[in-house]
């Protein structure tokens, strides 16, 4: 990993078409902008993390969801008739 | 081609049918290849079977059958991998699933599936709408 010291409003530029820039650091809170083009994307490591984990979730209780599902639907159809 | 399938057992499914996530799904980026088995005759909920894992399995539906303003926000990265030229051959599904103690049904709004139908290509895309989370309660009546 390539570690570089900013200070405030101080930049790192990344290939032809990416900066990051420090905007504020207040605490333990850095303050960052990002300029790049809009197709890349950008989002914070929760995010994926966060996904990630619900798939995981999700494929493990298929089974559980099923017969939620079907019971579910069971109720609709029988409203039905 | 026949496939093992974790609730039905052996299927056998048309090569055509295959959907390639040329990336894998978020977290599970080594198995490309699904089909999608409809849950019940016009139900809107698939299964969506990996063809090399059986255990590899999850439920997803149309999102807009129970949150019609759903918003498909996506970075072009994730559009241009299903080689997306026409809207119209696109398909969005989200992931369900349940708590287990409360046996709600959640959705993933935050990672949408979104299926090229017309080269059957598809990618678990990251919404940009900031709302939007991996447990959204579809019977939330808003």
């Amino acid at each position: 990993m390539l570690v570089l010291s900013r200070k405030e409003e101080q930049s790192i530029i990344i290939g032809d078409n990416i900066e990051i820039k420090i905007l504020a650091i207040k605490g333990d809170t850095v303050k960052i902008g990002i300029t790049a083009p809009p197709e890349l994307k950008i989002y914070r490591k929760e995010v994926f993390d966060e996904i990630q984990k619900a798939n995981i979730e999700a494929m493990r209780s298929s089974k559980s969801i099923k017969d939620v599902i079907l019971g579910k639907l069971d109720k609709e159809n029988k409203g039905k008739e | 081609m026949k496939i093992l399938s974790k609730h039905f057992g052996e299927l056998e499914i048309q090569e055509e049918h295959v959907i390639t996530f040329p990336k894998g799904l978020i977290g599970l980026e080594n198995n490309r290849r699904y089909v999608l088995i409809e849950f019940e005759e016009n139900s809107m909920v698939y299964w969506l079977q990996s063809i090399e894992d059986p255990d590899l399995c999850f439920i997803v539906t149309n999102p807009y059958t129970f949150k019609p303003d759903y918003v498909l926000d996506v970075y072009e990265d994730d559009l241009k991998l299903i080689e997306m030229e026409d809207e119209r051959d696109v398909m969005v599904l989200v992931i369900l699933n349940v708590s287990l103690d409360t046996k709600k049904i959640t959705a993933n709004l935050l990672g949408p599936l979104v299926i090229n139908t017309k080269k059957n290509l598809g990618v678990q895309a990251v919404s940009k709408v900031s709302e939007y989370t991996t447990r959204y309660d579809i019977t939330n009546k808003e």
